[in-house]
């Protein structure tokens, strides 16, 4: 007999890893909770993590660039320009990050002379990512909700409901 | 090799976005805009603008908001450790909020509208 792999939906690994994404970047942003050395490392880790995401997203990514200029949704229209804005942003925050690192670096050897601009830029654009990624969450708040009823939710309303019922029938 | 592929126009992207940086820090737009700045991103000696240089008490006296409550490791001790993270979720909060009621109230007013409209027409 021939046994069939359960395949993990597509939307459940989005959701799991956009949810990763989105603590792995509230911790980021605050270097006081985490210490500077994990901030740094955290944050370095958070290009692998933006690439993954974009990769997830390729089709949808491919399909509006081709057409962003013609025929497009404006909800589509308005995605695509906040999400550029926001892969710029957060480049400038991981590059201008590593500029000013006194941790990370130092420890692979690599020393650069840290300077103002870099610091202002780090503190700017971390500002503004904070903005972007709020709008970027807005934008997908229905998503959102809907796959948080559907894979968290309504799972854990089962779980419980079984549990009663287990014990209503001992 | 799909994957490969895409990572390396992505990472291309990236790199557009480092070089513009870098050319941004080097010009004198930098300087300008920047104020404190070198323009070669760096802070020459004698250029910090009042009240950045870290090691000068200010114009009141009062010690650092912080001072002596960091950890060695940059850590902040006391109940303030959280209060950054949980500000930060808040105003993400605030946005998310203001746009989901924003599109709700524009696709109410659009609803409103076309259904005047409609019925405008069927009493014509």
């Amino acid at each position: 007999m021939v046994e069939r792999k359960k395949k993990t939906s597509p939307v459940k690994i989005n959701y799991l890893i956009d949810f990763i994404i989105f603590v792995a970047f509230l911790a980021a942003m605050d270097p006081h909770m985490t210490g500077i050395a994990i901030h740094e490392w955290l944050s370095i880790a958070f290009g692998a993590a933006i690439i993954t995401h974009l990769l997830l997203h390729w089709r949808w990514l491919a399909a509006t660039t081709r057409r962003i200029f013609s025929k497009v949704a404006r909800q589509a229209r308005v995605n695509y320009i906040l999400n550029t804005l926001f892969f710029i942003d957060m480049t400038l925050v991981i590059f201008t990050g590593i500029m000013i690192s006194e941790e990370a670096l130092p420890l692979l050897g690599i020393r650069l002379e840290p300077g103002f601009i870099w610091r202002t830029l780090h503190s700017l654009s971390s500002d503004a990512a904070l903005f972007l990624l709020g709008l970027h969450v807005a934008l997908h708040w229905k998503w959102i909700v809907s796959t948080t009823k559907r894979y968290v939710l309504k799972p854990m309303i089962s779980i419980r409901l079984g549990k009663v019922r287990q014990e209503v029938s001992a | 090799m799909k994957w490969v592929g895409r990572t390396i126009i992505i990472l291309l992207a990236a790199m557009i976005v480092v070089a513009a940086a870098f050319a941004f820090s080097r010009s004198d737009l930098a300087a300008q805009l920047l104020p404190g700045g070198s323009g070669r991103g760096e802070f020459a000696r004698g250029e910090f603008p009042e009240g950045v240089r870290p090691e000068l008490p200010d114009e009141g006296g009062f010690p650092d908001r912080h001072e002596g409550e960091f950890r060695p490791d940059g850590r902040e001790g006391g109940s303030f450790r959280w209060f950054s993270t949980l500000k930060n979720l808040g105003i993400i909060g605030v946005i998310v909020l203001i746009v989901v009621v924003l599109q709700w109230t524009w696709g109410y007013l659009r609803r409103k509208i076309r259904f005047g409209q409609a019925r405008q027409s069927s009493q014509a």
